[in-house]
């Protein structure tokens, strides 16, 4: 260990630290004084009184929970059932469901709810066939956060699912437990903390959506729009903050049992598991597959009729195609510069979160100084995901408009939007790469250290090489969230740096619909063709050595 | 003390992990081109004391000298020591050219050079090109020692090199490891558990238990003449057995057999009779021998352990005889005799 390299392992924590406690801890600080700040600059409750006592912004907060609580109970039995397809069953198709089932994520949660309002809606395709009733409020909410949560509830339940012990099952069975027995005695059981943190996860994200409600709300407020219409619309900060925080609540208590679910998920796990295999069953088969063709086809179904709303002239009247939907330029939205600006604001996010989170998860799980701090660090970083975007950008919003803020520069400009992106999405590429380098031997920073090699010369020539997989999930990871996500950008963007998926959002707003859904696709469009870049480039990176590695056991 | 001509020396090495001690006052000396095996039974601190010793970890107390002068301080990369890790910590992203030259970065011009010339010497230059992964166990252990050797070091420090592979290469690899050892003259200490692989290898022993050396000596000397019970049970197989003090010439064992032995003990103290499978004799039954029962029978190869039940044991009793011995039957009585020459006498514990 050289001076040099002592120096910047002391300071790589520090650094770490220091990034999180300005950018994530400081602005909430903010956000909560601000809820506890009357007119007159005391602290007090007054806002919260208000708050409590006005009587439609009370009922928003029955509506949230009410439609969180309804969200949950159709999207988790959705999921449980594509995710036992997927993972327990011969189903033909399971690649390409699962394609399917991760497609909501590549798209603003906004766009589900307008596919909604284009059947269902006021001049719905298929609402005069319905007797006319439109689909706006809670009905419409339900199914659009439903198809909006889905994929996040399949990640998870696919991840319960999959981590069964083919020996159980072998034993069930030598024992004479039936199918029934068997599924209730220990699958169901195999998966529950899977199935509650998944019930949180949906919980969480519905409540903290403000896209959805926007568009297919209605008369049925909730406290993500109320944030949203206080802030833009009353420029009431106070309120807002209010309103943060009462969102704040149920997110932190979803991410603290995610984490104690993953952690006894974890646990269940033994070495000596052996990977369990579904058996040739045809009844279950059939019965899973139209199941998951259905909700398949569900999810395709939302995204094909957003895109044709933005190829036909005029929804539902005059359904002769156009691409006159695509001159972005001729409403008020940002033009295709919304399209550029959102790539590079993700393809930075990418980069940079990507390079920051590897290299702090590094730092906390492999230098030797300041266990302490590095133990903060990690604690800091499972933070972000306990914040719903809303609540951070309205944060920043209060944190880097403030004058007196020395970093007050930084408001309503490229890098705030970066460091928000970065900031928010935190958490999971942080566990990714906590878990990437966790499986690199202890032993190399000890094999390099007595060579007279630094522990950069480890981290530069062995963890980034090794970790390639980790990493370009990572970066697409943030990537996709970056391109799709309004919460956490719509307070802080600068007026000539438009966002795509704040566009979708202006535009649907201001009555543009059809150029919003061609925007939205635009959006899902870029995703699948980072994902399938993506794939090709870590394909490529990996081919030879695989291929090497085949061709030795081949031999053997 | 310690002779001041030991090539490498720690003295009264400490590792504390808060109220848990690691490793107790550790003090050892190795002369120049020595092959020391550090044994003891997993978590007795030998790793430990290794890594201390490599300035991997920092001793609570105590001293690492090399040649008289102490680098209880210097970073790892300056005491002049190579090391061989358990896992042999390769890395899989580079061949095995690149993992020496690895350890010779800060001259890279001549590394690629270096590092072939020190393939070829653990006989691997054919395999320079070639990735982890692709080598069989034995090869990835020869390129760690390599990688270790890179950096012409004084010492060669291996911690449980063996352990990661099958157990019918591992007889064949302990014997090429002892030979290059031999070759490059290099003072070397292998930690390991596998009392046998300590034994094969080894110029001297050092048995660790529970933080604490217990014995230094050459494999004969751990092997005849164990300093305690432990040691005994641990280096072979062992059996410890009750024992009384008669007279001062005499020792009375199992309550029946009566051994001739000149002891140092007084009189009442509590003793432990050890004595090895392979020196028990079975025969007819003589005034001095004992009845018993052949409980279960393991056949060796070159010879046959017998567990024997005797009345007064709540053990088994282990005798190896030859495997054309005629009383060897499950359930059959036999006579067992102990010759005195060949029991060690312990304070129990």
């Amino acid at each position: 260990m050289r001076p040099r390299a002592l120096k910047a392992e002391l300071l790589a924590p520090l650094l770490y630290c220091a990034f999180l406690a300005l950018f994530f801890a400081a602005p909430l600080s903010i956000l909560a004084i601000r809820s506890l700040t009357d007119a007159q600059g005391a602290l007090s409750l007054a806002n919260y009184r208000e708050y409590l006592q006005a009587p439609d912004l009370f009922q928003s907060l029955v509506n949230t929970v009410w439609l969180g609580v309804a969200t949950v109970c159709l999207t988790l039995p959705l999921a449980f059932l594509f995710a036992y397809g997927l993972e327990r069953t011969r189903i033909p198709g399971r690649g390409f469901f699962a394609l399917v089932g991760a497609a909501p994520l590549l798209v603003p949660s906004l766009l589900p709810a307008m596919a909604l309002v284009y059947l269902f809606g006021r001049q719905g395709l298929l609402t005069p066939h319905f007797g006319g009733g439109t689909i706006y409020g809670f009905a419409g909410l339900l199914v659009a956060e439903t198809v909006a949560t889905f994929p996040h509830a399949l990640v998870i339940l696919r991840t319960a699912l999959s981590a069964a012990d083919g020996r159980l099952y072998e034993q069930a069975h030598l024992l004479g437990a039936g199918r029934a027995r068997t599924f209730l005695a220990l699958t169901l059981p195999a998966a529950r903390h899977g199935i509650i943190s998944a019930a949180f996860v949906v919980f969480a994200l519905t409540i903290a959506d403000v896209g959805a409600p926007k568009v297919v709300g209605g008369n049925f407020d909730v406290l993500a729009l109320d944030i949203y219409k206080q802030v833009l619309g009353q420029q009431n900060f106070d309120l807002g903050s209010v309103v943060a925080m009462f969102l704040l609540v149920p997110t932190l208590i979803a991410v603290l049992f995610e984490r104690w679910a993953a952690r006894r998920q974890a646990a269940l796990k033994t070495s000596r598991a052996t990977p369990y295999a579904p058996d040739a069953n045809m009844t279950r088969d059939i019965a899973t597959f139209f199941a998951c063709a259905a909700v398949g086809i569900g999810i395709v179904g939302v995204l094909v009729i957003c895109q044709l709303a933005a190829l036909v002239r005029l929804w539902p009247y005059d359904l002769s195609l156009t691409f006159d939907h695509y001159r972005f330029g001729e409403f008020d939205g940002g033009g295709w510069d919304a399209v550029t600006d959102s790539v590079l604001l993700s393809a930075a996010t990418a980069l940079f979160g990507t390079a920051l989170v590897f290299g702090g998860a590094y730092a906390a799980e492999r230098m030797k100084p300041f266990r302490l701090l590095r133990g903060l660090y990690g604690v800091l970083a499972l933070a972000p995901a306990a914040v719903p975007g809303l609540a951070l950008g309205l944060a920043y919003a209060l944190f880097f408009n403030d004058p007196a803020n020395p970093l007050h520069f930084l408001y309503a400009t490229f890098w705030v939007l970066l460091i928000a992106n970065v900031v928010h999405y935190f958490t999971v590429p942080h566990l990714t790469s906590v878990t990437a380098v966790k499986a690199l031997d202890p032993e190399y920073e000890a094999a390099a250290a007595i060579s007279g090699r630094g522990i950069f010369s480890v981290f530069r020539a062995v963890a980034v090489p090794l970790s390639t997989g980790a990493l370009a999930e990572i970066a697409l990871y943030l990537f996709v969230n970056a391109m799709t996500t309004v919460s956490v950008v719509v307070f802080l963007y600068p007026p000539d740096f438009k966002l795509a998926a704040v566009a979708v959002l202006n535009m649907d707003d201001a009555g543009d619909a059809a150029p919003a859904a061609a925007m939205g696709m635009m959006i899902l469009y870029v995703n699948l063709a980072a994902r399938i870049g993506g794939s090709l480039v870590l394909h490529r990176l990996n081919k030879p050595r695989l291929h090497e590695a085949m061709l030795v056991e081949a031999a053997a | 003390m310690l002779a001041p001509s030991a090539h490498l020396a720690v003295e009264g090495l400490t590792k504390r992990f808060g109220r848990h001690t690691a490793v107790d006052a550790l003090t050892l000396a190795m002369n120049q081109g020595e092959f020391v095996c550090l044994v003891g039974p997993s978590g007795c601190g030998k790793t430990t004391a290794l890594r201390m010793i490599a300035g991997l970890e920092k001793p609570s107390g105590g001293f690492v000298r090399s040649n008289g002068q102490d680098i209880t301080a210097l970073p790892p990369s300056e005491r002049g020591m190579g090391m061989v890790f358990q896992s042999y910590a390769l890395f899989p992203n580079m061949t095995a050219e690149e993992n020496v030259a690895f350890a010779l970065a800060s001259r890279a011009r001549t590394s690629r050079a270096r590092a072939a010339e020190l393939l070829e010497l653990v006989d691997l230059a054919s395999l320079a090109r070639k990735r982890p992964h692709e080598m069989s166990g034995g090869q990835q252990q020869r390129v760690a020692i390599a990688r270790a050797l890179a950096r012409a070091p004084r010492f060669l420090l291996l911690d449980e090199p063996l352990s990661a592979l099958d157990p019918q290469i591992r007889a064949r690899l302990r014997n090429e490891l002892k030979l290059l050892q031999r070759r490059l003259g290099i003072t070397t200490l292998m930690v390991t558990h596998d009392q046998a692989e300590a034994l094969a290898i080894a110029d001297r022993i050092a048995v660790m238990r529970e933080g604490r050396l217990l014995q230094v000596g050459s494999p004969k000397e751990i092997y005849t003449a164990p300093a305690d019970p432990f040691t005994g049970e641990f280096v072979g197989a062992m059996n410890l057995l009750p024992a009384i003090i008669e007279s001062p010439q005499s020792v009375q064992i199992l309550g029946r057999l009566h051994l001739p032995l000149f002891h140092g003990f007084d009189m009442g103290t509590r003793l432990v009779a050890a004595i090895r499978p392979e020196f028990i004799e079975i025969g007819a039954p003589t005034d001095n021998s004992a009845q018993a029962t052949v409980a279960a029978r393991e056949f060796q190869g070159a010879f046959v352990r017998l567990s024997l039940s005797l009345e007064g044991l709540d053990r088994l009793l282990l005798a190896d005889i030859a495997n054309v011995h005629p009383f060897a039957d499950d359930g059959s009585a036999v006579a067992v005799r102990i010759p005195p020459e060949h029991v060690r006498l312990f304070r129990a514990a």
